[in-house]
């Protein structure tokens, strides 16, 4: 269990770290993507193995294919390296990580959490699709027709953009 | 487990990567050896270039629908819990994407990308 | 827990050798089935019947030079070959080849498991078509993502009235409802049609096969690679025919189940089964025509993908209405 929790920490660090300082955005990508499996097997560890497994499945499965055809179609694999169009950039960036990383320090040490991690591990029933299933479509019925509208926007949206005359209808 | 499985097999890979390695040794690699083949032409230009902006259509229809996918593992197996209302709202849920499916196709966006 | 551990370290050994055993004697299978239904004799030289021909290929494949075009992304180009192999080979760790204990890892979720792997097996295309610094592989790969995302959610929405069915995601379960209320290819006999189509993409065989057209793509995505790399691919390729046969034989065919009350006997019958399906697809490869590419990718947007969903409601509807259960 230890070495686990070591191992995918170190994973997590390392491919976190990986994605942003890759110049070339398909190695960043392929970094990412890795990120995500290792979040899912640490979700799954946690007793939430349905959740893992969308994890892996929605965000390393689908979300990043659609990266991947970004990164193609903006032609943006090989970073331009040599000048910064955003000099303010950096140290802005610089102070918005520091605001972040405290934050997340206060929260850690201020929250607590509602239950012990034994106690939300039984509620979660080892977090199954069979014993997420009536949970997600009873008590959560609402937000998940909510999603369909907004994948539904997203699709026309997208559509929209792509084809905004009428012609090859 | 399924992390063992995948180990013994990236090590098989690499052994025959590594036993070719080993008998056939280096070679001089000369001539058009390191060029790309592509046709068998001589390459013009370099793959650069951007693609279709229909693919990035594919990609999301693709995650609309896996996220349909991945709320309805969940429903299927726990159906006997939830009976008719289950099935109403799933009937919603599915028409909603049917819906942008049928959107994009009478739009024409689904045809030949290069 | 480390003795667990061995245990699933020899289950997987064994299972991956026996896959590799497989995969040579199907490009026997392959080369003299094809030959056979275009009135040819295919490889018959090389020991008896040609049997010792996938040995033959394998020895002249490693003594191959191994070659890395200079304008290939080194890391990538390496990576790739690596990445579809190991995904075409993790499907096959949650297929039961018999009753508790024969398989490699007994997921709760293993339904959810093959969805996964066979998603990912997509990476190692696009990288290997990206990596290689050539235009032909390039627009191999990403067509393959285009059309192969197509064909996975047909594959999801097919396998969903399977579940919905047999109240669970686990095969060993799925396999243990066929034994009791008959098969799913009764049951269930559109989503079957529609998986086994899917998976012929899945696999890349013909009418889908589009990935190594060689008339507008050279060989895809695997046109720079040589050598133990390109064999690599090659394994990937044909593994995703061996074990996409082999799922269609475990959810819609019973799996290990002995039919007809025969005795239970691990391995023998998901074997016959799964030669079913592989013979199934190599008769279409042998006599049926490439699709077009967009015909393809607007088959399965526009054919496969509502027909799963319909046949999906339409089982919601049955199972509600009290059938089956």
């Amino acid at each position: 269990m230890i070495v686990f929790n070591l191992l995918a920490g170190a994973l997590l660090l390392l491919t976190g770290f990986l994605s942003v300082y890759l110049r070339n955005a398909v190695h960043a990508a392929l970094a990412l993507a890795a990120n995500f499996v290792v979040m899912g097997t640490v979700y799954m560890v946690l007793q939430a193995r349905f959740l893992g497994w969308v994890q892996i499945i929605v965000y390393a499965g689908a979300i990043m294919v659609l990266f991947v055809f970004v990164i193609m179609l903006l032609h943006a694999a090989q970073a331009e390296v040599g000048f910064d169009p955003l000099p303010w950039m950096r140290p802005a960036a610089l102070a918005v990580a520091a605001v972040g990383f405290l934050a997340l320090a206060w929260a850690l040490g201020a929250a607590r959490a509602p239950l012990a991690a034994k106690a939300s591990a039984a509620l979660l029933k080892g977090g199954t699709a069979l014993a997420l299933g009536p949970e997600l479509w009873n008590t959560w019925r609402y937000p998940v027709l909510l999603v369909a509208a907004l994948l539904l926007v997203a699709t026309v949206a997208a559509v929209a953009l792509i084809r905004p005359g009428k012609e090859g209808a | 487990m399924v992390a063992v499985f995948a180990v013994v097999g990236v090590a098989i890979v690499y052994a025959t990567l590594f036993l070719s390695r080993l008998l056939v040794g280096e070679r001089p690699k000369t001539g058009a050896k390191l060029e790309v083949y592509e046709s068998g032409e001589v390459t013009i230009g370099t793959t650069e270039a951007r693609v279709d902006v229909h693919y990035y259509l594919y990609a999301l229809l693709f995650l609309v629908f896996d996220v349909e996918a991945a709320l309805l593992f969940p429903w299927a197996p726990a159906f006997d819990k939830l009976g008719w209302l289950g099935v109403f709202e799933v009937a919603i849920f599915v028409a909603i994407l049917a819906a942008g499916l049928a959107y994009a196709w009478l739009r024409g966006v689904l045809k030949w990308v290069y | 827990m480390l003795w667990q551990l061995f245990v699933t370290a020899v289950k997987a050994l064994v299972l991956i050798l026996a896959l590799l055993f497989t995969f040579a004697y199907i490009t026997w299978i392959m080369r003299r089935g094809l030959a056979r239904f275009q009135v040819r004799l295919g490889p018959n030289r090389v020991g008896p019947a040609g049997l010792l021909q996938p040995i033959a290929d394998a020895v002249k494949a490693i003594f191959k030079e191994d070659l890395t075009v200079a304008r290939a992304d080194r890391v990538l180009y390496w990576l790739a070959p690596l990445i579809a192999f190991t995904f075409a080979l993790a499907a096959f760790a949650v297929i039961p080849v018999g009753p508790d204990g024969w398989v490699v890892a007994n997921l709760d979720m293993g339904v959810l498991y093959v969805f996964a792997v066979s998603e990912l097996a997509v990476y190692g295309i696009f990288l290997a078509g990206w990596a290689s610094g050539s235009k032909y592989p390039l627009m191999g790969g990403l067509r393959s993502i285009a059309a192969l995302v197509g064909y996975e959610l047909a594959l999801g929405m097919a396998i969903l009235p399977v579940v919905l069915m047999a109240g669970s995601l686990n095969l060993q379960d799925i396999v243990a409802w066929q034994q009791t209320h008959g098969y799913f290819i009764l049951w269930q006999f559109p989503a079957f049609l529609v998986y086994f189509v899917a998976s012929l993409a899945e696999m890349s065989r013909t009418p889908f096969d589009f990935a190594e057209a060689e008339q507008e793509l050279v060989a895809g995505f695997h046109t720079e690679y040589a050598s133990m790399k390109f064999v690599s691919f090659y394994i990937a390729e044909l593994l995703h025919w061996i074990t996409g046969s082999a799922l269609i034989a475990t959810l819609f065919l019973g799996g290990w189940a002995a039919p007809f009350g025969l005795p239970q006997i691990p391995v023998l019958w998901l074997f016959l089964k799964w030669a079913i399906f592989i013979f199934l697809v190599l008769w279409i490869w042998a006599s049926w025509f490439r699709t077009r590419y967009d015909q393809m990718i607007r088959f399965a947007w526009g054919v496969l993908l509502p027909a799963a969903t319909v046949w999906f409601l339409i089982t919601a509807y049955y199972v509600a209405k009290g059938g089956a259960l």
